[in-house]
């Protein structure tokens, strides 16, 4: 079963204990759309000023790889709902499964990224390599600068998001997950955000000029 | 008190949705010779993106002073996309 929740000042009551956070969380959320939202409309222009050479390049980025992600982030978001809603109806063991497949997950992300940035740099695609194989061709640089850049950003957001979920197993071990659903409830928020950005990512850069 | 069904269907079910939406834009995507690729993409992703807002996030159940702080992010990045592109589509 559930229990109370903890309580901080000045709040006396959990309803307005938990507006505050989500009210708190998506004031965050809203300057964060403002920030990825102006590379994407980088990622605009570029596109629209160059679409054959930006489609040019694009057909480089490693199509396989860049679904894995995907499919292990969607899930991931699956895994963190559960183990948000399992944490607020008390149930601190489906909680704590749902909290680590998320982190394994989030992991085989980065791992997975890791993996393409190696091949991406072994062949070159780097626009400030020498042996850029797009010298010249506007829109395929724009687009390989704009992958590096927004894929770095990403795997930044999604580290310490990982952060934010290795804390709530830190709150499970020490007992104190269910009655802190809250927090569980608001690292959600972002992670799902963080899930949202990556949606928008996989068509914006693997599925151009296929 | 959450119920077993929306601890573990629900995410399941809008995990599903996902999963299928995005074979969709890759099957979309790969076929040779289909028109209006960019736009059958950011449609699908469009849905993805509600589906995660509104079965993950639960913003549909959030208070109107949460639903607006989420929509404002989203207004203003409009008026940059639309100031913008007006003036580079009539140059």
């Amino acid at each position: 079963m559930s229990s109370a929740p903890i309580l901080v000042e000045p709040f006396e009551e959990p309803e307005r204990q938990r507006e505050a956070m989500v009210f708190g969380l998506w004031l965050f959320l809203a300057t964060e759309i403002l920030f990825f939202g102006a590379f994407f409309f980088l990622y605009a222009v570029a596109r629209m000023q160059d679409p054959v050479g930006f489609a040019q390049g694009a057909r480089e980025a490693n199509l396989l790889l860049g679904t894995i992600n995907t499919l292990l982030l969607m899930t991931s978001s699956a895994t963190l709902t559960v183990a948000e809603r399992a944490a607020r109806a008390g149930w601190v063991k489906a909680s704590r499964w749902g909290i680590v497949a998320t982190l394994a997950l989030g992991t085989a992300f980065l791992a997975v990224k890791g993996v393409e940035y190696r091949e991406d740099l072994a062949e070159h695609l780097f626009p400030t390599v020498r042996a850029f194989p797009f010298i010249g061709v506007t829109g395929a640089t724009r687009f390989w600068s704009f992958y590096w850049f927004i894929t770095i950003v990403h795997a930044i957001h999604l580290t310490i998001g990982l952060g934010c979920v290795a804390r709530l197993l830190w709150l499970e071990r020490i007992g104190t997950l269910a009655p802190r659903w809250m927090v569980a409830e608001v690292t959600t928020l972002y992670w799902h955000f963080v899930d949202i950005v990556w949606l928008l990512l996989w068509p914006l850069l693997y599925l151009v000029g296929r | 008190m959450s119920a077993p069904r929306d601890i573990l269907l629900g995410p399941l079910t809008i995990w599903a949705g996902l999963f299928l939406l995005g074979a969709a834009s890759l099957a979309y995507a790969l076929v040779p010779g289909l028109p209006l690729k960019p736009v059958a993409a950011l449609t699908i992703v469009v849905i993805q993106a509600s589906l995660v807002l509104a079965g993950f996030m639960r913003l549909g159940r959030a208070s109107a002073l949460v639903r607006m702080t989420a929509l404002i992010g989203i207004v203003w990045l409009s008026f940059l996309f639309l100031l913008t592109f007006a003036d580079l589509w009539t140059r």
